[in-house]
């Protein structure tokens, strides 16, 4: 009886995540087409080592990637993320014991790692509440709020560590744990990026608030006609993508053993890179997080693919470029077989 | 309708018109020095730079867009233009073009990247903010590949040159109006009366209002679209060669994330980002506002630090400002 019922459970489980997957039928048949194209290119490909590379590597930015599907449904968009990411970092390695950088602040004072975490965090959750403050309540458009955001948030931490990295003499354990370490050999940011996963998926399909982006995407006003309380919801939005941004930024931190001022330049770009490649509409109001995550791991394994090959780094440049443009454009550069059929 | 309109964009600019005025006495207040020859001079050739790329941005913005793209294909003319010269330090390529013709090139290049751009808006239905990303990507990309065939050595290396057509553009002055200057003057007229009397100035504001209004009035949506984003990728290819010959140099590097300056000064000036509202004018404003700023502060000795606050902060309350005035004549 109770096995059986396990047994439906898991089934249960399995279909929901096939179901899950059925829409990103094309983008994972091509993850996997290129995963079997890289292990003939390059022979080291598949070895576990390398896997667990690609896996450790992307999970750091497949959080951010998550919190930006959140935005992006809300039909926003969040550039200031990179930026979030680096201030975060610098602010939790201050606190870290055993930190250490050329500049005063960095110096001040120290508490013990699961307090300077929390603390890294709430300025990048601070940063994130103002990013929403500016977007809900004083109705700057999302790309001009988070564009600002992008500089003002550089600029607080040049002037935090005052352009020095900000090193550890030693690394303390636990701290090292979180970037580096192993759990039953699964590497620690990729079981964070699993939880953020399984999280983000939750709140999407059975919160109220995550049925409410949806919503907030498809039709702003609608939505608040609707009871929707528009504001406060694109306001959460805004700083869960923060809080995200700066977990990423530290785990980041930790895997590099320093955080310094030019982190994370850029990365804004790669993660709605991967999140609208795994088919979340920018204009809002569709997408989901499993989509997302095939998304990231595609560029992921095309950067290392190119990396293992030896191929000068900037092919990827190109080839991301391209990717973008096929997968999003490619129905209309194909002649159009199923609307003709309607038409007859 | 209409004429309400124009009374509230007016506004916006005034306000930054007068915060303008005021930055320009203050700074000259705290250091003399901001009014000499030198020093306006320095300013003259800041608006062109930033001046010339951010007209391109204006047009993409009135159709609704943006064109991340265009700190890329600044790069991507600086690489063409200085490596067909074939003088570089290190040149490798067996190509060497007279300056007119190597301009023209770099341009054109940068304007056939455009129309790209345009074609995946427009065609592949694909949104601006996302096909330009994609581009940026590819445009920088294409950056490397010309400057490793052009120099020989380390994968990313600067293409170092000499040219008199060159040093002309991006040193030069005529009198006392740098040539550049007088370069943006012309394609800033152009621009504005494009935008105020050509039918298919027009066509833009109406594009960028209301696609399917335009459509359905007999008007070709995609065609403008287009124009819109060909002429941003040439004009951004124009800036890309001033900056090269500025330095002497075309870096792999270089004017990376220039493109968000270009769409701050945009804002700044008034025009909407939801596109439809908005001008060329607007944006003479933001950029001037914008090299001021920037070079007021450095001369003060502002830590770059500090710029970056103001400069986010600025661009957030100039923004919220417009809005608070549409509001209120509303």
């Amino acid at each position: 009886m109770e096995t059986e019922k396990r047994k439906l459970q898991k089934d249960r489980i399995m279909s929901g995540i096939i179901r899950g997957l059925r829409p990103h039928a094309v983008t994972l048949a091509a993850l996997i087409l290129l995963i079997i194209l890289m292990s003939f290119a390059a022979p080291n490909f598949l070895t576990s080592g390398n896997i667990i590379d690609i896996i450790r590597i992307n999970s750091i930015k497949g959080i951010m990637c998550i919190g930006m599907t959140f935005v992006l449904l809300t039909g926003g968009i969040d550039l200031s993320v990179g930026a979030v990411f680096a201030v975060s970092g610098a602010v939790a390695a201050s606190f870290i014991p055993g930190s250490y950088s050329d500049y005063v602040t960095s110096n001040l004072m120290k508490c013990n790692t699961i307090l300077a975490i929390l603390i890294g965090l709430a300025a990048a959750g601070i940063l994130g509440l103002i990013n929403g403050f500016v977007i809900s309540k004083m109705k700057v458009e999302p790309f001009i709020a988070t564009l600002a955001m992008m500089t003002f948030a550089r600029g607080v931490t040049y002037l935090y560590t005052g352009g020095y990295p900000i090193n550890f003499k030693p690394l303390p354990d636990d701290f090292a744990w979180l970037g580096k370490g192993e759990i039953l050999g699964i590497p620690v940011p990729a079981i964070v990026f699993i939880l953020v996963i399984a999280a983000g998926g939750f709140i999407l399909k059975y919160t109220a608030y995550g049925r409410s982006l949806f919503a907030i995407g498809g039709n702003k006003e609608a939505a608040r006609l609707s009871g929707i309380a528009t504001e406060k919801n694109l306001c959460v939005t805004y700083i869960l993508m923060g809080v995200l941004s700066g977990l990423a930024g530290i785990i980041m931190t930790s895997r590099v053993a320093s955080a310094s001022a030019v982190a994370g330049e850029s990365y804004e770009m790669d993660v709605i890179a991967g999140v609208v490649l795994g088919g979340t509409l920018q204009t809002g109001g569709k997408g989901s997080v499993a989509g997302s995550v095939i998304g990231v791991f595609v560029f992921g394994v095309i950067e290392n693919g190119l990396n293992i090959l030896g191929l000068p780094t900037y092919f990827k440049l190109i080839i991301k470029g391209l990717v973008i443009i096929l997968a999003l454009g490619g129905r209309y550069i194909l002649p159009q077989k199923k609307k003709e059929g309607k038409a007859k | 309708m209409k004429k309400a309109r124009n009374k509230i964009q007016v506004n916006q600019q005034i306000l930054i018109f007068i915060l303008m005025v005021a930055m320009f006495v203050g700074f000259t207040a705290l250091k003399p020095e901001f009014i000499t020859m030198r020093s306006i001079d320095n300013i003259l050739r800041t608006i062109a730079l930033y001046g010339i790329a951010s007209m391109g941005m204006t047009l993409v913005i009135l159709t609704g867009g943006a064109d991340l793209s265009a700190g890329s294909n600044m790069a991507l003319a600086g690489v063409i233009g200085a490596g067909l010269l074939g003088n570089a330090i290190g040149a490798a390529n067996p190509v060497s073009l007279p300056f007119p013709v190597t301009m023209l090139i770099a341009v054109a290049v940068c304007g056939v990247i455009g129309l790209i751009n345009g074609f995946c808006i427009s065609r592949l239905k694909i949104a601006p903010f996302v096909a330009t990303l994609a581009m940026m990507s590819i445009s920088r990309g294409l950056v490397y590949v010309v400057a490793d065939s052009v120099v020989q050595g380390v994968s990313g290396s600067p293409v170092t040159f000499m040219d008199d057509g060159y040093a002309m553009l991006g040193q030069g002055s005529i009198g006392i109006l740098p040539v550049q200057t007088l370069l943006f003057i012309i394609i800033f007229l152009l621009l504005f009366f494009f935008l105020k009397y050509r039918k298919s100035g027009r066509a833009i504001y109406a594009v960028g209002g209301n696609q399917e209004v335009a459509r359905l009035a007999g008007l070709k949506p995609g065609r403008s679209i287009l124009l819109c984003y060909m002429i941003s990728g040439a004009l951004a290819g124009i800036s890309g060669l001033i900056l090269a010959g500025k330095l002497s140099s075309a870096a792999t590097v270089a004017a990376d994330g220039y493109e968000l300056d270009f769409i701050t000064a945009v804002a700044l000036g008034g025009t909407s980002m939801a596109g439809g509202s908005g001008g060329v004018l607007g944006t003479l404003l933001g950029v001037t506002f914008l090299a001021i700023m920037n070079n007021g502060l450095d001369m003060v000795n502002v830590p770059s630090f500090y710029q970056y606050l103001i400069k986010g902060t600025i661009l957030v309350l100039a923004v919220y400002a417009d809005k608070l005035l549409r509001k209120g004549k509303d």
